[in-house]
């Protein structure tokens, strides 16, 4: 469970550098917040949390850098996003963009008929039954069986 | 008794005990489809219901999802569960054999079997340990905190180091807020929203829903399930052969379980190691179809679900990441686990100790019953189901505070999430930092304040406690392992 099982992902001897962004951001808030000062400030156990973020990003680099020439990266960005979750992807954070204007159904509607078609390679037809069907089940159980509220829309409600 | 019955008597809650466990089923034979992912979206729903009915749903879908994984991990060496992967071993082997119902049906009381034995610790050990509990000072939950944070860490990813990093980001995450001692905003950089926390049920759904199900779509669909389901029941001369062999696993799936940080997957792979051990001769070699091999990992990660509740419950540290997220739900609704817990509402107590054993009356019956009908499930089209839950997600997002701007923080941590999971950062360790990230600031500085506002002092005090000094030894064990397998 802690071996290297996988092959290393594109951009994995970056993968550090990135983790030491957020590591620092930790560390900052913890001495605004005079967590050097005193153990018991409220920026003390940020501080705590940026060093050990910071302790871990550094070791992982290491780690990496032992590594180095045992296994290439496998794949360029295709490898991190394949087209199927990019194409997903986009379209979910698509779909939650247009909810405040289209409202749920419609937006949840076409967000299920363009993956499905995407995904299943099958017709339209079908992609906009499977899709009218979800909604409609969602709606049921949610809405009417347990009184969720959602999302709606400016144009449609 | 009256509450322990409660579930039992309740035709409502009957019910949506009933329709939780056959939905864990449902969802936990779907390969990919975790218990986790289940148990985060469903509780976003169940904020607005009565404490009973979330806990039964909630109760119903841990301990259906966790059985649930072990039917495509036996029809399709796909194991639909963490959970399940020690079972697929030889549980396809059995399948391949023409065996499948005869491992489906051991599987299945394999499983109930370990429910009520994690029903039973969970009823005998948290009374137990409740009273201990109450000697805890601040320090030793903040040690306790940080021996669960670690076990995470070192067993849930590639890395003690990447686990180590997704535990702090978790806890500096969890921190985001006005504190709760001064009202100072820390993490805010003037944003109002901001002060208000990052929502980590938002957090969790992301993270294990979107990431999941984004992660899901790299891989190809499951192929149709082509092996025939036969007799399902086993005689009653194989069952009492497998008994005490099924009731050692589920001792050694409550022990991992009730660890603070360990859950099922951990536990099933363990019992699968003590059956090839204690096995001497078993009627089909291990590896090529051992009944002992799926009734062990089936008896052990059911019997972690009670175990795991143990230590959620008298200290409020949950024990893996599914009791992380019903922790974080049970806080949603007003409730504070701990050792006050069994003191103060102790109905609530009993109430989910009855449920939990109805849950495992349910898993034996739809698990019997529907043996053939749930091999379908594991061929659902990733084409409709991956969108779908992506809109679930959403739904059950908005439906915790009908705010849009959740949504967002779901989105983002599901994108995150799904990077993060691809360069070998587990999501686990991240939401166990954002829940116990504040109590574990808080036991800190309560603990050092007491110390004079001196951190020597305050380790002085320690190394004066039974507790504490177990405590640390116990952290000091798991980093001498981590490092053993590093060095390694």
């Amino acid at each position: 469970m802690t071996t290297q099982a996988r092959p290393p992902a594109p951009g994995e001897r970056l993968l550090p550098l990135l983790l030491l962004v957020p590591a620092g951001v930790a560390v900052a808030e913890g001495v605004r917040l005079d967590g050097l000062a005193s153990p018991s400030s409220p920026g003390a156990f940020p501080l705590l949390a940026g060093a050990v973020m910071a302790g871990s990003a550094v070791a992982i680099g290491a780690s990496s850098w032992l590594r180095r020439g045992a296994a290439r990266p496998v794949g360029g960005v295709s490898a991190v996003l394949p087209p199927r979750v990019a194409a997903v992807g986009g379209l979910f954070l698509a779909a939650l963009g247009a909810m405040p204007w289209l409202g749920f159904h419609l937006a949840a509607f076409l967000l299920l008929v363009v993956s499905v078609r995407l995904l299943a390679g099958r017709g339209w037809l079908r992609a906009g039954l499977v899709a009218a069907l979800s909604v409609a089940a969602i709606h049921v159980v949610f809405r009417l069986g347990f009184s969720v509220l959602l999302p709606a829309g400016v144009l449609f409600r | 008794m009256e509450h322990f019955l409660l579930s039992w008597t309740s035709p409502s809650l009957l019910l949506l005990t009933a329709a939780g466990t056959l939905a864990g089923i449902w969802i936990g034979a779907i390969p990919g489809l975790s218990v986790t992912m289940a148990v985060s979206i469903l509780v976003s729903f169940t904020f607005s219901w009565d404490l009973n009915a979330a806990l039964a749903v909630i109760a119903g879908v841990f301990t259906g999802g966790v059985y649930g994984g072990s039917r495509s991990a036996i029809l399709l060496n796909i194991p639909g569960s963490p959970a399940a992967i020690a079972t697929a071993l030889d549980g396809y082997p059995m399948a391949r054999r023409g065996e499948a119902g005869a491992a489906i049906g051991l599987s299945t009381l394999a499983s109930f079997v370990g429910g009520m034995v994690g029903v039973l610790a969970l009823a005998l050990g948290a009374p137990a340990l409740g009273e201990v509990a109450i000697l805890f000072a601040p320090r030793d939950y903040l040690l306790l905190a940080v021996l669960g944070l670690l076990l995470v860490g070192s067993l849930s990813g590639e890395s003690l180091a990447k686990g180590l990093f997704a535990a702090a980001l978790g806890i500096a995450l969890g921190m985001a807020g006005l504190d709760p001692m001064t009202a100072e905003p820390r993490f805010s950089y003037g944003s109002v929203q901001m002060l208000g926390g990052i929502p980590y049920i938002a957090a969790m759904i992301g993270l294990f829903g979107v990431a999941e199900a984004l992660h899901q779509l790299r891989a190809p669909d499951a192929v149709r399930a082509t092996q025939r389901i036969g007799g399902i029941i086993p005689p009653w001369p194989r069952l009492r052969r497998h008994l005490p062999l099924a009731l050692r696993a589920s001792g050694i799936g409550v022990g991992i379980g009730a660890l603070p940080g360990t859950g099922g997957d951990i536990a099933a792979l363990m019992a699968y190691d003590h059956a090839r051990r204690s096995t001497t001769q078993p009627e089909t070699p291990f590896g090529e179809g051992a009944e002992e091999g799926v009734v062990a990992p089936e008896a052990a990660n059911n019997a972690a679900v009670g175990g795991a509740y143990v230590p959620m419950l008298t200290l409020g540290i949950p024990g893996d990441a599914v009791t992380a997220v019903i922790l974080g739900a049970l806080f949603v609704h007003g409730l504070r686990p701990g050792p006050l817990l069994l003191t103060e509402t102790p109905h609530l107590f009993w109430f989910t100790v009855g449920n939990l054993a109805l849950a495992n009356l349910f898993l034996l019956l739809f698990g019997l019953a529907g043996a053939r009908a749930f091999a379908r499930i594991a061929e659902v089209p990733r084409a409709v189901l991956i969108p779908l839950i992506l809109v679930l997600c959403s739904v059950g997002t908005f439906a915790i505070r009908n705010s849009m701007a959740d949504v967002w923080w779901m989105a983002g941590f599901g994108v995150a999430g799904y990077l993060l999971r691809l360069y070998g950062v587990q999501a686990a360790p991240i939401i166990l930092g954002m829940i116990l990230g504040p109590l574990m600031d808080a036991s800190w500085r309560r603990t050092v304040i007491a110390a004079g506002d001196s951190v020597a002092e305050a380790a002085v005090e320690a190394a004066g406690s039974a507790i504490s000094l177990v405590l640390v030894a116990a952290i000091a064990l798991v980093l001498l392992r981590a490092a053993m397998r590093v060095r390694a």
